[in-house]
């Protein structure tokens, strides 16, 4: 059984959709009456997207770990008060945005003094990659990604960076396919323009 | 330079890809003799390509190992059956709507009460419809018939014993169990109103540590025949307080009631502890490997189900599955082992199995156990500022330890005691706790009073005359008139009178 969960995850959720609606109100039911196993599989179907927009939002991985943690944790907690008739991913994903921002304020302190360490990664990355500009623009956007309106970012992040289709996109979402891409537009436009802003502003020092 | 022919979005879309056919032409088209678009387009495809880089995955396992740690999380969570906040909300609610005639002030009262003692007492007066609710707590309602109202108020007043403070709040603290609450409000915070108990005149020991407050209203609902015992017996119970360690109850309970360990096969003792009598028929249990039946002892009463399966109904739904075999009540004097303890800030939680013979060396082959939890509910806070003695007390109605093993403990009040000692019970000290006012209040009495909201007492009635009025409440601190309406107000009370008579009775 956990076997056969654990294979869903490994690709991204949603694209083998095991669940039909009323298989997945019934799961919600069950988690919603304490069945940790119900729990535990609402907990497979989503974590890797959960994580994944953790990740890109806070910018690590260990950060992604925590907040995945507290993530389903809340989502627990609430659970209870969530509406049925509602559906499951804005609000799943709501709560997420939230834990990262509450993460993000928490880090922020030591961010400061990983700024070291982010420089050594795209030194490496570049070397390896032998494109110093690609680099840069890379740590640039991976910088500007939190800085994106949530649904705009999860739909990017989903798209754009982990290769889903729209429709794939759409339906970890909760959304419709024309939506996520709209929304995934208006992101990287939003983000190359950062991209740009950032690195006018910093040429100056780079160039030094 | 802006264009203004192509919708930047279409653009990005085009970069990234995500344009059918037809549109992704279109665009091209238009890219191809505008600069200012075209360059944009490289940049968000070059932005588009770098993104791509930036996909991540999570180590191997690694979200295995957050699920497990997330589940682990809420199972300690709920190894805590009951959830306060839950449990009291309906109770709030039921109580604003009964006293919707009432003004804010009858509520900030009901809350300074507790919330959860409206909700006993509604549960042990048999909750009604709301009308039948209205009617009683206007006509004020005698206490309970075999209850002569004149021995009672005489000899009983009502303290308010604030939540314990600080100095009382820190032996919970090492209680585990305590970190679980910490939801809920602390006492002396977020409520800093008093919890009403009944005390008898003299006793002032025992909740000496907090300041008492004398409240306007007496408690109709005290056990009558409880209350002739509670003069003799309590000041020796409070006497022997003084002494008694103070320390994590939980710790002392267990030293009190060691437990009973069973091996894997659930039958045999692998470990001897504690051996309790029950006193009371009435706990449900179920059959051993079914989860224990949840049982609630208030009032001097056992209540099937209460702790968590009633925070879940009130949640919104009980379990989907009911345990397949069924239930079976425990009779009074049956034995049972006890397998468990948990204590909350307001609640202290024993699960027993029963055990035929009840003998650890010889396991009685005929015997198929059961198991029950009994949850003993109690003021909140007042597991904090009690000790061990008046804690045992109260599970001592219901669950006592068969041999003498009360003596030590008991002598003092045992004189006192007998007289209304209870036959099933063979712990001197345990009648006492029930009937006597100064202890039990705290633990059981206060729980059912607030029954009856302090604010209708049964000597203010609708149709009274003024002067019927007066007599009672003295003279009032202000009048206004209306026409024939008249509204006195007293130092609790807002009496409206109509042609004379009493037409509405709020507090204030």
């Amino acid at each position: 059984m956990a076997a056969l969960f654990q294979t869903i995850t490994c690709t991204m959720p949603g694209i083998s959709q095991p669940l039909n609606d009323l298989e997945f109100a019934d799961l919600i039911r069950a988690a919603q009456a304490g069945d940790h196993v119900a729990f535990d599989r609402l907990m497979m179907l989503y974590q890797l997207p959960v994580w994944k927009i953790a990740c890109h939002t806070l910018g690590r991985p260990e950060d992604a770990d925590d907040a995945v943690q507290e993530v389903f944790l809340r989502v627990y907690k609430y659970l209870k008060s969530y509406d049925l008739s509602k559906r499951f991913p804005p609000w799943l994903y709501g709560i997420t945005d939230r834990v990262c921002k509450d993460l993000f304020k928490k880090k922020a302190q030591a961010r400061v003094y990983d700024g070291e360490l982010l420089e050594e990664a795209v030194r490496i990355s570049a070397r390896q990659q032998d494109d110093l500009i690609a680099g840069e623009r890379r740590r640039i956007l991976a910088e500007g990604l939190h800085r994106l309106p949530s649904r705009q970012r999860q739909a990017l992040i989903l798209r754009d960076i982990e290769g889903l289709t729209s429709p794939e996109a759409a339906e970890i979402l909760g959304t419709d396919p024309a939506t996520v891409r709209q929304q995934a537009a208006k992101a990287l436009l939003k983000l190359t323009d950062f991209a740009k802003k950032y690195a006018q502003r910093s040429n100056v020092k780079v160039q030094r | 330079m802006r264009c203004l022919k192509l919708n930047k979005v279409l653009i990005a879309a085009y970069a990234a890809h995500h344009l059918s056919q037809p549109e992704a032409e279109r665009v091209e088209t238009h890219l191809r003799t505008c600069n200012s678009c075209r360059e944009l387009a490289e940049d968000l495809q070059r932005s588009s390509l770098a993104l791509q880089e930036l996909q991540v995955e999570p180590e191997d396992d690694r979200l295995r190992q957050i699920r497990a740690r997330v589940l682990d999380q809420i199972s300690a969570q709920e190894q805590l059956p009951e959830r306060p906040s839950i449990w009291r909300w309906p109770a709030g609610r039921q109580w604003v709507v009964g006293w919707q005639m009432g003004n804010v002030a009858a509520i900030a009262v009901l809350l300074s009460v507790g919330v959860l003692l409206f909700w006993n007492s509604l549960r042990h007066h048999s909750t009604g419809p709301l009308a039948a609710q209205m009617q009683h707590l206007q006509t004020r309602p005698q206490p309970s018939s075999q209850t002569p109202p004149d021995t009672r108020v005489p000899e009983r007043s009502f303290k308010a014993v604030p939540r314990p403070g600080s100095a009382a709040v820190s032996p919970r603290k090492d209680r585990p169990g305590a970190q679980s609450d910490h939801s809920s409000s602390q006492p002396g915070t977020s409520l800093p109103s008093p919890i009403v108990v009944a005390e008898a005149p003299h006793a002032t020991t025992p909740m000496g540590a907090t300041p008492a407050r004398d409240l306007p209203y007496p408690s109709p609902t005290m056990p009558a025949p409880q209350a002739p015992t509670m003069g003799a017996a309590m000041p020796e119970v409070f006497g022997r307080q003084d002494q008694a360690p103070k320390g994590s109850l939980i710790d002392q309970l267990q030293t009190a009631y060691p437990l009973t360990k069973m091996d894997a096969t659930g039958y045999k003792v692998s470990k001897p502890g504690t051996t309790l009598e029950i006193q009371l028929d009435g706990i449900q249990a179920n059959p051993m490997r079914s989860p224990p039946f949840q049982n609630t002892f208030e009032d001097g009463q056992v209540v099937a189900g209460g702790h968590s399966t009633m925070s879940q109904f009130m949640a919104g739904g009980l379990p989907k599955k009911p345990f397949a075999s069924a239930p079976r009540t425990l009779a009074a004097k049956e034995k049972v082992y006890l397998l468990k303890m948990e204590a909350k800030d307001d609640a202290v939680i024993f699960t027993v199995q029963t055990c035929g013979t009840c003998d650890p060396a010889a396991i009685d082959p005929t015997h198929k156990p059961f198991v029950a939890s009994i949850l003993f509910k109690f003021i909140k806070g007042f597991l904090a500022a009690t000790d061990l003695k008046h804690v045992q007390d109260a599970i001592g109605a219901l669950l006592v330890v068969p041999d003498a093993s009360a003596a030590a403990n008991a002598q003092p009040a045992a004189d006192a005691a007998q007289q209304s000692a209870p036959p099933a019970a063979p712990r001197t000290q345990q009648p006492p706790a029930r009937a006597a006012a100064p202890d039990p209040p705290v633990k059981s009495a206060p729980i059912q009073e607030p029954l009856l909201p302090p604010p209708p007492q049964p000597k203010l009635e609708k149709g009274l005359t003024i002067d019927q009025v007066l007599a009672q409440l003295g003279k009032p601190e202000a009048t206004a008139t209306a026409g024939d309406k008249q509204i006195y107000l007293f130092r609790e009370w807002k009496v409206t009178f109509i042609g004379g008579k009493v037409t509405d009775i709020d507090v204030r």
